[in-house]
């Protein structure tokens, strides 16, 4: 059986995604994944499972940090919010990405020339 | 210390995470079941979009771990439960690893012992053997072996290096004969008087040479008694330093005694030490130390701290260079490497050579055992191939699945391994003493440590390693082939098919053993069947009720004339007795160890010719049965060195 092509993210993707829209604002971990994939408008194909390893990456190296809590849907939710460390890691993480998509975007658009 | 934290919360973060996933999966559910979806629908829908959740929860694990090494204990623990629930599996497996690793590891064990191993003296991994083999027109005498050094170059690679701290030369294997109430044959070494210093050794008694005594040739007389003949000889008697006793009838004064278990760099083990400079007084009739152009000293060098071999290398051989120039057409070549026994180039290939057949040998016994227990791996795949599927069906993965079948592999190399290698140790020492016990009378007492030492550990361990995946790999393969429908639906065709490759698989396995098989039965068989053969193979000459006595006078002291007589006499007297038929002489017996070589130059040929000649009496052939084929045999008028003959 063959897999159908998958673009796969680049290693970080997701997490960049993730503490970007956690410094929006808090959220558990299904609203993020929906938030994600609504925001992306689909065009990303992300497993919905593959974000949990991912946060936990993230609040072992201490960039995000979670809290078990009542969601106004009244659910038992795990709340996942941004550290200081979480902060600067994202700005740096994104300004190195942009570099390298703009270096990336030249090279193509030389390409064409 | 976050990560200890980490280590007793990890229960706690483990089952967070668990419950989150199942809050995620509901929480879809209900958000699709709103929507207007039947609730079976979206539970499988939720469970498609999520991916594959036990692998997402251990991935999720994984990131708090050290994933190799918890996972790695996991599979151990898994593995031991699995053998222990298969107890004769078990026992069969490691029994028949534990004589094929075993096997192997006490070959390799003796050979490490006998020509790998450095020397049993302190810092003898600073001790390097040179060896010299020429190229060219080279006319050479040897004495013993071609490889060695006269003394003259023996000075010039003293005096002209700046890489040793100190080199020595010996001529090892010295016959003497130890005289008084009970003369007895010892085996000793001439030295350059720094021998023991530059092996580190201090007499335990006494002193050891001066540097003065190695000055005038024939000057010093004096001995080191080997701890061994010290006991045997002259029962450990302190008082014997200072005394004298007579070597091949020369006068010899004990200066020290040697601490035991040092035998010096040959594997036969030295009963004495003496000046080099002595070498006439202990081999009457040989003249050695003059001879520039004779092969018979070994040459051992201390490196100094910090010298590589290379440099050692590099500047010897500018010295031997330098010689070569008084020889025209002539090239040296030095071969240098750390101290062994059986260091020489001719003796070294011999032992690894040997070596190398009898490992290959041992290493087949162990081909069949990994063979033999694939076969039964593979047997057990079947048995648990409900086992595999389920575990694949759940959601492990295929390189994690061989990972465990491997760890299980592994885990009986190791138990064969270890039990192998311990039956190797013992078997080793035992063996050798058998060995030793064994060897033809007169041979020398040969001494060397079989005891296990790093590189035998390590060569255990690699064997081990190199044995589980041997014979482990294929059968984890082929167990774990993803057809995980089939296995569940047993009785399904395509279930049958697998059952085939396999088998498939286990007839390769069996035809590998038994052509293995036979080429070691066919080996064996032609070994002993050599083996008869050189017990009864007709030699060309007759060695039945034929008895050898063999002396060497001029050693002794005696002059030529006084020789000549006392065996003119000593035979007579022995064909006077009853039950002797015929006495004859020769300078060495045929196939024996001892041969003399020369050049004969035959007319219209260019150059000469090796030959190995003996100095025999007229009745030599008719006592031997040997045929004179063509002319005659020698007369006994033409001994006395009147006339030149040859026999061939």
């Amino acid at each position: 059986m063959k897999k159908p092509d998958r673009r796969d993210l680049f290693p970080g993707a997701l997490e960049m995604m993730v503490l970007r829209t956690l410094r929006r604002q808090p959220m558990h971990g299904y609203a993020l994944v929906q938030h994600i994939k609504r925001t992306s408008d689909d065009l990303l194909q992300i497993e919905e499972g593959s974000l949990y390893p991912a946060l936990q990456r993230l609040l072992k190296e201490g960039l995000v940090k979670a809290e078990w809590g009542i969601s106004s849907t009244n659910r038992r939710v795990r709340t996942y919010q941004l550290t200081p460390a979480g902060i600067k890691h994202l700005n740096r993480e994104v300004s190195n990405f942009e570099r390298m998509l703009d270096g990336v975007t030249r090279v193509l658009a030389g390409g064409e020339a | 210390m976050s990560w200890i934290r980490q280590l007793f919360s990890r229960r706690r973060l483990y089952s967070d995470l668990s419950e989150e996933i199942h809050e995620h999966l509901a929480e879809k559910i209900e958000e699709l079941v709103v929507s207007g979806m039947p609730r079976e629908e979206a539970a499988h829908a939720a469970r498609r979009e999520f991916g594959n959740a036990t692998l997402i929860e251990e991935r999720g694990r994984e990131v708090w771990q050290w994933p190799s090494i918890e996972s790695f204990v996991a599979d151990i623990r898994y593995a031991l439960r699995m053998l222990w629930k298969n107890p004769d599996f078990t026992l069969v497996a490691v029994l028949t690893l534990a004589f094929g690793i075993g096997a192997n590891t006490g070959i390799f064990t003796i050979l490490n012992g006998a020509a790998l191993r450095p020397l049993p003296l302190p810092n003898s991994d600073q001790l390097v053997s040179i060896y010299q083999s020429f190229r060219g027109h080279v006319r050479r005498n040897v004495y013993g072996n071609p490889n060695l050094f006269s003394y003259s170059e023996y000075q010039d690679y003293r005096e002209h290096n700046h890489v040793f701290s100190g080199l020595i030369a010996y001529q090892p294997d010295v016959q003497a004969t130890l005289g008084g109430d009970h003369p007895q044959q010892v085996s000793g070494t001439l030295v350059s008087c720094n021998y023991f210093p530059v092996f580190g050794v201090q007499p335990a008694l006494g002193r050891g040479f001066l540097n003065s005594e190695c000055s005038k040739p024939g000057a010093n007389p004096v001995v080191v008694l080997s701890d061994t003949l010290w006991r045997s000889a002259f029962a450990a008697n302190p008082s014997i330093v200072g005394t004298t006793i007579a070597l091949n009838r020369s006068p010899f004064t004990v200066i020290g005694i040697a601490p035991p278990g040092v035998g010096g760099s040959e594997i036969v083990p030295s009963a004495f030490w003496a000046p080099i400079t002595m070498q006439t007084a202990v081999e009457r009739g040989n003249e050695m130390l003059n001879d520039d152009n004779l092969s018979w000293l070994v040459l051992i060098g201390r490196m100094k701290a910090g010298v590589s071999l290379a440099r050692v290398r590099a500047e010897l051989e500018v010295i031997a260079g330098r010689l070569d120039q008084d020889h025209p057409g002539r090239k040296t070549t030095l071969a240098i490497q750390t101290t062994t026994f059986f260091g020489g180039p001719q003796e070294h290939t011999l032992a690894l050579g040997v070596g190398a057949a009898i490992l290959g040998a041992v290493g087949l016994v162990l081909l069949i055992a990994c063979a033999n227990i694939a076969s039964l791996l593979l047997a057990r795949a079947a048995g648990r191939r409900h086992e595999i599927a389920v575990r694949l069906a759940i959601g492990a993965n295929r390189a994690r699945l061989v990972r465990q079948l491997l760890t299980e592999s592994f885990l009986i190399a190791a138990l064969g391994g270890a039990l192998g290698s311990l039956l190797a140790f013992w078997s080793a020492e035992a063996g050798v003493q058998l060995l030793l016990a064994h060897l033809p009378r007169g041979a020398p007492p040969l001494v060397f440590s079989v005891s296990p030492d790093a590189r035998v550990l390590i060569f255990a361990l690699l064997l081990t390693l190199v044995t589980g995946i041997a014979f482990g790999l294929m059968p984890a393969l082929e167990a774990s082939r993803p057809d995980v429908n089939a296995a569940l639906k047993e009785g399904d065709a395509s279930y049958q098919g697998t059952l085939v490759t396999g088998g498939r698989l286990r007839r390769v396995l069996v035809g590998v053993q038994v052509a293995v098989c036979m080429v070691l039965l066919i080996a064996a068989g032609l070994l002993m069947r050599g083996l008869y053969r050189a017990q009864t193979i007709d030699f060309g000459f007759d060695t039945k009720d034929v008895a050898i006595a063999s002396f060497d006078l001029i050693r002794q002291g005696y002059s030529q004339p006084r020789a000549a007589a006392f065996q003119q006499q000593l035979m007579d007297r022995l064909t006077a007795l009853s039950g002797v038929d015929s006495v004859a002489e020769a300078a060495t017996t045929p196939l024996s160890d001892s041969h003399f070589g020369t050049g004969v130059s035959i007319p219209g040929r260019e150059g000469w010719q090796p030959a190995e000649y003996n100095i025999v009496s007229p009745n030599y052939f008719s006592l031997l049965g040997i045929p004179v084929v063509r002319g005659r045999g020698f007369l006994k008028s033409d001994s006395l060195m009147t006339n030149g003959g040859l026999s061939f």
